[in-house]
């Protein structure tokens, strides 16, 4: 026997069911009235989530371009006591900025705010900034392959106006530099913080080994030395690769030695085969936006990795920048292609067990009608520009000019930092260097290795090839790094894996309007021609 | 003892429990007043977002180029479909849920039987085999990484030592990464999988047994017939949380083998985080989103079925 009340406004009246029909039909009765109940409660949480919903998408989704409000003409002055918000990546590339704050508030009264996010974010989280636009930075530090993407975005302030502020030294910039990472559409719209490029290392001790030099030449009949071509370093990467109880320069190793180290990660090994696909000739797209990736130089340049592989230690396909320059300062591999950051820490015998015996050159090539053809990429690099929302461009643009002129010479030869060379006061003064990895490395540094260092770097400037500066490089490159990792690891055929690229990057193109890339692309590639970087 | 089967009848006790109806008196009044704060911020922080991405699964919606976001009816569910990548990324991601769960549940089981009996260092132990659920997916990612270093990793100079081949395991194809991911999984979650099943041999009564042992039941049997069926509710619980947190798994995939070699180790939560964060294509990504959503509800639901049904088995 059960009570069921069944009146709306209370409890004023109760039935006894007893019978069963009279039951079925008053339990029928409850769940109908309990669904409507909870209709009515699922109809508020629908209509209360749709508010907010459409909220959200009105405030946050349905932004286009924004049509960016002409800049105010600046004035040229600063205000002691601005504070300036800083956004850079953080450890090693913010160091900078923690080295000369104090020194900046000094000068000019300005203070900085820094705020560091890892190097792996730095696209996502200016982007989320700038789509969400709450202008909460002023000065940004980035890679510069984003520059034409954000520029077409409205999210960064021209710097022609400010020059007067503080002068930035522009002819000092190395001219790929300046034309390739400061200005976009002939508009000056940041200054450089880190000169990235690829050189060449290698072990001086061995080419200098009288009994290794004797035994290479018999081998392969001609002398050793830094190798100028692909094909002689092969031939180095595998005279020098040695099992563990071999000799090396007349000592017994203790643990198997290679013969080169690669950037072969997933993330990494499209710099390793970028150096090699350029000086094949390749290009990334031809005048049509037409993918080059798939040509011959793309399939040369892969099948130059697998053979090179056989030389590098065995789990080279998960290799990155950190375990190539522990693998080489550590002793245990005769080369590498790398950033040119590592020569730096060669001579600190805390972090290198190598001191003195590193040498750098530029990136190995092919010959083509009788002359050396190489390239050196330029990956990563970066730079300093102003943002579009930023309430203080001439404080902001007084901080990047400090830092990218005065003090940019200290902090690039600072071991303690990620930043490399971007000057030409840089790369001419081998002294200052050597004196500066002197103190660091508690030791001598002769200056005839700085020179020689400094040398190289200018050599592979000559050659540079930069990354790709178009909107949505982060996802062609990644695709690229991608299919590069597929074909390395056996999971796909060479040809396979790179027309899949093609395919994909076609797709990405049309994606993101075929025309406006193609024609960022074009202009792009002016500035290459006009470098002479590409024919 | 015979099971009867649960046939939908006229008594369920959830119709014999007489129903308040929903009057908007002046008490009712104050007790959603005073629960509207708490309402309103779980609409906010829960319900809205993923509103917001059910909406933009249906658009184009790409934040690398100024175009603004407009609508595009089922291309980004139709296009997962056709992606091979992503049923790679959902195959990797079962093979981890499935394979994990399995070994988890083993292991768990053989250390909560090992620690079910009082011994003096108990205590001391299960504060222990805490301490890789409180450490950061992150830190036992990095930590991994170095142990399964080709050249100077502890764990191949061990197994070197020994005769043992030396795999190379983060770098090499689809089995060893996958295999290592596993091992990570498996050694952080393990404990918190044991404890459970702890938690539930402890709750089995000591009657249950003493019976079984007075039937001249044999410990084989006594395990098979009494201790597994009576932590059925324990393990239905653990295969829907482990569920759950495998298919979220990210951290060590990323630290481990950033999905490599190629996509060989790449889960669903690796490929959205890259669609939406890396090639900011989030349009697509919240498709893929949605579509995992779905899918850890068939499970949940599934899962809860049995649950209930085992819970009502068990009670009658």
């Amino acid at each position: 026997m059960r009570q069921i009340r069944l009146r709306k406004g209370g409890y004023r009246k109760r039935f006894l069911i007893m019978s069963p029909f009279v039951k079925c039909k008053k339990n029928y009765l409850l769940v109908r009235r309990k669904k409507m109940r909870f209709n009515k409660f699922a109809a508020v949480c629908i209509i209360l989530v749709f508010a907010f919903s459409i909220t959200s998408l009105c405030l946050a989704g349905g932004k286009g371009k924004e049509e960016v409000a002409p800049m105010e003409e600046a004035e040229l002055t600063i205000t002691p006591g601005t504070k300036i918000s800083v956004f850079v990546d953080g450890g090693i590339n913010v160091f900078p900025f923690e080295l000369f704050q104090e020194r900046i508030k000094e000068q000019s009264g300005i203070e900085l705010i820094l705020n560091p996010v890892a190097q792996a974010d730095v696209y996502t989280k200016l982007k989320n900034e700038f789509v969400s636009g709450t202008g909460a930075f002023d000065l940004v530090v980035y890679f510069p392959a984003q520059l034409p993407e954000f520029v077409n975005m409205g999210n960064l302030r021209p710097m022609d106006d400010l020059v007067g502020i503080r002068d930035p030294k522009l002819d000092d910039i190395i001219t790929p530099f300046r034309k390739l990472y400061c200005e976009y559409n002939g508009k000056l719209y940041s200054l450089p913080y880190d000169g990235d490029l690829h050189v060449y290392y290698y072990r001086k001790d061995l080419i200098k080994d009288p009994v290794e030099q004797k035994n290479f030449k018999a081998k392969y009949g001609y002398a050793l030395a830094v190798p100028e071509t692909w094909e002689q370093q092969k031939d180095f990467a595998e005279f020098f690769t040695r099992k563990k109880g071999e000799k090396l320069v007349g000592k017994v190793l203790a643990n198997d030695f290679y013969g080169n180290g690669m950037l072969l990660g997933r993330g990494w090994c499209h710099y390793e085969w970028m150096d090699h696909f350029t000086s094949y000739g390749g290009i990334y797209f031809d005048e049509n936006l037409n993918p080059m990736i798939n040509s011959q130089a793309g399939l040369k340049a892969l099948s130059d990795l697998k053979q090179l592989m056989k030389y590098a230690p065995p789990g080279v396909l998960s290799w990155g920048f950190t375990e190539n320059r522990g693998g080489f300062l550590g002793g245990n591999l005769a080369a590498m292609i790398l950033w040119t950051g590592t020569f730096k820490y060669s001579y600190n015998k805390d972090e290198s067990k190598i001191p003195g015996n590193v040498g750098v050159s530029h990136i190995p090539g092919v010959i083509v009608d009788g002359k050396l053809q190489y390239k050196a990429t330029m990956p990563f690099g970066r730079v300093m520009s102003i943002t579009s929302t930023s309430k203080h461009p001439a404080e902001a643009f007084w901080v990047a000019a400090f830092m990218s002129a005065e003090a940019s010479i200290d902090f690039t030869f600072d071991p303690r930092t990620g930043e490399d060379s971007f000057r030409y006061s840089h790369v001419n003064a081998p002294d200052k260097l050597s004196e500066y990895l002197a103190n660091f490395s508690k030791g001598e540094v002769p200056v005839d290795d700085c020179k020689n260092y400094l040398d190289a770097i200018k050599a592979n400037l000559e050659k540079g090839y930069p990354d790709l500066s178009i909107p949505g490089s982060n996802e062609y490159m990644d695709i690229l790094d991608l299919y590069i990792h597929k074909a390395l690891s056996g999971e796909m055929s060479d040809k396979a894996a790179l027309d899949k690229v093609a395919e994909e990057w076609n797709k990405i193109s049309d994606s993101l309007g075929f025309e406006s890339q193609k024609s960022i692309w074009l202009s792009q590639l002016d500035v290459w021609k006009e470098l002479g970087y590409v024919d | 003892m015979k099971i009867r089967k649960i046939k939908p009848n006229m008594n369920n006790t959830l119709l014999e429990t007489p129903i308040q109806p929903l009057y908007w008196d002046a008490k009712r009044k104050l007790a959603f007043a005073m629960i509207s704060p708490a309402f309103i911020i779980l609409l906010f922080l829960a319900i809205g977002p993923m509103f917001f991405m059910f909406v933009n699964a249906f658009r184009t919606w790409k934040l690398a180029v100024p175009t603004p976001p407009r609508f595009c009816g089922f291309k980004n569910f139709l296009n997962l479909f056709r992606d091979a990548r992503f049923g790679n990324a959902f195959f990797n991601t079962l093979f981890l849920m499935v394979s994990g769960i399995i070994v988890q549940s083993i292991l768990g089981l053989g250390i909560a039987l090992l620690l079910k009996k009082p011994f003096k260092l108990r205590p001391v132990i299960m504060a222990l085999i805490l301490i890789p659920v409180l450490i950061a997916p992150v830190v036992t990612g990095l930590n991994w990484k170095l142990i399964f270093n080709d050249t100077f990793g502890p764990l191949n100079y061990i197994l070197g030592s020994l005769g043992f081949k030396e795999p190379l395991w983060i770098s090499s194809n689809r089995f060893w990464g996958l295999f290592s991911i596993l091992i990570v999984d498996t050694w952080q979650w393990t404990p918190f999988v044991a404890l459970v099943l702890l938690a539930g041999l402890e709750g089995i009564p000591n009657q249950v047994y003493e019976a079984a042992d007075v039937d001249g039941a044999k410990p084989i049997m006594v395990f098979f017939k009494v201790t597994l069926p009576l932590l059925r509710p324990m393990f239905v619980l653990i295969v829907l949380l482990r569920t759950i947190f495998i298919f979220k798994i990210f951290d060590p995939v990323w630290i481990l083998t950033q999905g490599g070699p190629g996509t060989a180790t790449e889960t669903l939560s690796l490929l959205t985080y890259d669609t939406g964060l890396k090639y900011l294509d989030i349009g697509y990504a919240m498709a893929m989103g949605v579509l995992q959503i779905i899918f850890m509800i068939i499970l949940a639901n599934i899962f809860l079925k049995f649950t209930t049904s085992s819970k009502i088995s068990s009670q009658r």
